[in-house]
């Protein structure tokens, strides 16, 4: 069952695009992680998803059905982002009480305890919090909720390290506990990687590429070692990012060998590892030609 | 987790029940413009006459509670524009909503807090006499300006209900049409002094006191509901239309 | 002007508001303290209510809106048709009667607040009256907005110089009047039409009516208004 389907999704502003013909099916009850560059395009097709922008042209199902001023999707999707203005009328323990009122499925329970384990006080206002803070109580919220489409973006921003950690898994125990779809689009994919299954990386308003983590991690290899050896794995292959420093290159290649080429490699005396996904998703959405580095070496 | 089917009814509902707190900064500012108006209410207009023959000269001072009765309305313009600005309207998309409903948990609101406004502003009267009372040296005749009957007092307080909520009506589509561009910050005031005044030039200062009179001078009660109902419901309406389209979190 | 103490409640009043309304930061429930501030405020308007309707009508005024005629007849009228002891005699205020011996008399009418006053004269010779003169003042009721104020009108009053042959009149002095009323919200107004500001008050007549034997003459400035009975004047 697929609880979310994009075909040909456009988003234009003016002549701009924000989301450029994007087809992209989602299945249900996994966690898919949404990755790309500042302005691919995340944010917007999760606001599309979430019914609160309207689509351009092309179609958009979610729960099979429009998202936009969707009731249905309104009461069984859950938007989580850093704009999360809550009623500054209302004092936390208010705010979670509303919550309750309004989704089926929220655990007070479950509210209370993370409160009280993020050192919240139920008279606090939601607008004098930190920013951590914020992204903590949001995440609360997200969670309790319990929505079959819980959706965030960037959800912890703000948060320091310690808490991060309690987040995903936070997230990853009450998603096994109780099933449900949930779309994380984050910058810091390297940490996120832990909890998801799938990943959707889009570039300039396109989907990239869609695929299972475990296929991301294997997607590519690296290899590093004298340059004229590791030149000689390079050819007829896809060469997704290098680095010289004087006679030695680093490489990063799709990984496509056959396990004899890779014992080759290894008594060629280069340097095999891992790619991980978060500096693959760099490789392969590099736009400008060349690196950092470039800019600084050319002037 | 299972889906869940929600209903509109329900959810306007529980909009309801929500916006009773979170727009508890209405209710406060509600007490506040009011007491204000009291205080100005306690200057009273005055009226002199001088008797024929020189035998009396009269000053009569009239008090009365119409200020707060205006002011309410004031209120009720300016909270229903403030209900439709950004940090209010998106206060629904958080939870559970769709325009719809946001609009008619709005209305909802805005129709209750009217006859909160209405209420309380002809009560006021009775606390502006005691108040007057007490403190003034001259001491009024305390037993005019009142009701014959219960039902004058109630028919009065819907009346001025009535009235709020059409001012409210008035404010919740300036605030929508604000919602809509920007520029209608200031194009909406422009529009309307400008409407009045070309009017009032063309019509030799007929206009305004023609509308006016329509609602200010009518004497049934069935009537001016009908009136400023319908005037509401256009207003309303026409801001749940032009809503209907608008993205939110921008 | 508002007294002092008046003065300082407001300011009191207006501080308290400023300092008390419920602020969001506090660490308390906004919502509850607005809740209680309504319930309040909602208390003490309803306990106005009954409040006002103990509170004593104080200045022994009473209002008889629903008995009083808005018009009173014209005294001069009266007078003319020889009605005034008659009908006119409920607005009698006070009357004299003096012993004269003179057959010309008189007449002076004292000054009132540096102007002379218009109070009309009238006056009937009749035939049975011999060295008297009878006077008798009538005033028509003084009744603002359904209040009958005529007791607060000054008194006229007559002074009799036997030898001067004068007859001094003192008319009453202007009396200043402030009152206070209440006037209903235009709401409520609208739907029971209370508000039109006719007839705020009927205004008062005054007339001294003096019954002169047949033969004295009487002389007076230009500036006394003296009407006579059946001659042509």
């Amino acid at each position: 069952m697929n609880v979310i389907k994009c075909t040909d999704l456009t988003k234009s502003y003016g002549q701009q695009k924000a989301l450029d013909n994007l087809s992209v099916t989602i299945e249900e009850n996994k966690i898919t992680g949404l990755v790309g560059r500042n302005g691919a395009g995340k944010t917007t097709l999760l606001k599309i998803l979430a019914g609160f922008w309207r689509v351009s042209s092309g179609e958009v199902n979610v729960f099979s059905r429009k998202p936009f001023d969707n009731l249905f999707v309104s009461a069984n999707t859950m938007f989580v982002d850093d704009q999360m203005n809550f009623p500054t009328a209302l004092t936390l323990k208010e705010i979670l009480e509303q919550a309750g009122r309004f989704y089926d499925n929220w655990d007070m329970e479950l509210a209370e305890r993370l409160f009280d384990y993020f050192s919240f006080r139920p008279g606090q206002n939601y607008s004098v919090l930190s920013k951590g803070k914020k992204s903590t109580f949001n995440m609360i919220v997200g969670l309790c909720s319990r929505c079959r489409l819980t959706i965030f973006d960037e959800p912890t921003t703000g948060m320091d390290t310690a808490v991060r950690k309690d987040f995903y898994r936070a997230l990853l125990k009450d998603y096994l506990a109780h099933p449900r779809s949930i779309i994380i689009s984050s910058h810091h994919v390297d940490e996120v990687e832990e909890v998801l299954e799938d990943v959707l990386l889009v570039e300039s308003g396109q989907k990239f590429l869609h695929m299972p983590i475990e296929d991301l991690k294997e997607y590519a290899i690296a290899l590093n070692g004298p340059s004229e050896d590791v030149n000689k794995w390079r050819r007829d292959r896809e060469v997704l990012h290098t680095k010289t420093a004087g006679n030695n290159t680093y490489a990063v290649v799709t990984n496509d060998f056959e396990q004899h080429e890779l014992e080759q490699i290894n008594l060629a005396g280069i340097d095999m590892s891992s790619v991980s996904p978060g500096d693959l998703c760099v490789y392969l959405t590099d736009r400008a030609k060349g690196g950092i580095d470039d800019v600084f070496d050319k002037a | 987790m299972s889906l869940t089917k929600p209903s509109l009814a329900q959810t306007v509902l529980k909009q309801f029940w929500f916006k009773l707190k979170s727009l508890a900064g209405m209710i406060s500012s509600l007490i506040m413009l009011q007491l204000i108006g009291l205080l100005f209410a306690l200057g009273a207009s005055s009226n002199f006459y001088t008797g024929s023959d020189g035998v009396f000269d009269l000053q009569i001072s009239y008090y009365s509670a119409d200020l707060v009765v205006v002011f309410t309305m004031l209120w009720g313009f300016i909270s229903a524009i403030t209900m439709k600005t950004k940090a209010y309207r998106e206060d629904d998309f958080v939870f559970v909503t769709n325009r719809l409903s946001s609009n008619l948990s709005n209305i909802a609101y805005l129709l209750a807090a009217s006859v909160i406004g209405g209420v309380t502003a002809i009560l006021s009267g009775y606390l502006l006499k005691v108040v007057i009372y007490l403190l003034f040296e001259s001491t009024p005749i305390i037993h005019t300006g009142l009701t014959d009957s219960l039902v004058e007092l109630l028919s009065g307080m819907l009346a001025a209900s009535l009235f709020i909520f059409m001012f409210a009506g008035a404010g919740y589509l300036v605030g929508t049409l604000v919602q809509l561009h920007k520029a209608f910050t200031y194009i909406t005031p422009v529009a309307v002094i400008g409407f009045i005044l070309l009017s009032d030039r063309i019509s030799d200062g007929h206009l305004l006191a023609e509308v006016g009179e329509f609602y200010f001078n009518e004497a049934s009660l069935w009537l001016l509901s009908v009136k400023t109902l319908v005037t509401a419901g256009l207003l309303l309406a026409g801001s749940i239309g032009i809503s209907q389209r608008l993205e939110v979190k921008t | 002007m508002m007294p002092l103490s008046l003065l300082l409640i407001i300011g009191l009043l207006v501080f308290a508001a400023v300092l008390f309304t419920p602020k969001k930061r506090q660490n308390n429930s906004y919502v509850k303290t607005v809740q209680w501030a309504f319930g309040i405020y909602i208390a003490v308007l309803l306990l106005s209510v009954p409040v006002v309707y103990l509170l004593p009508e104080g200045s022994g005024l009473s209002a008889d809106v629903e008995n009083a005629p808005s018009e009173f007849p014209s005294l001069l009228k009266l007078a003319d048709n020889g009605d005034i002891e008659h009908t006119g005699h409920v607005y009698q205020q006070e009357t004299w009667e003096v012993q004269v011996e003179n057959q010309e008399v008189q007449l002076t009418m004292s000054e009132v607040n540096g102007s002379h006053a218009r109070l009309p004269i009238y006056v009937e010779h009749v035939s049975n009256q011999q060295d008297m003169i009878e006077a008798a003042y009538y005033q028509t009721p003084f009744i603002v907005e359904g209040f009958d104020m005529s007791n607060r009108l000054g008194s006229l009053d007559i002074g009799f110089g036997n030898e001067s042959g004068r007859l001094n009149i003192y008319p009453p002095g202007q009396t200043r009047i402030d009152l206070s009323m209440f006037k209903q919200e235009f709401p409520i107004a609208q739907l029971t039409g209370e508000r039109g500001m006719e007839n705020v008050y009927t205004n008062s007549d005054q007339l001294l009516y003096l019954k002169v034997p047949e033969d004295m003459a009487l002389n007076y400035h230009d500036h006394i208004e003296v009407y006579y009975h059946n001659e042509n004047q």
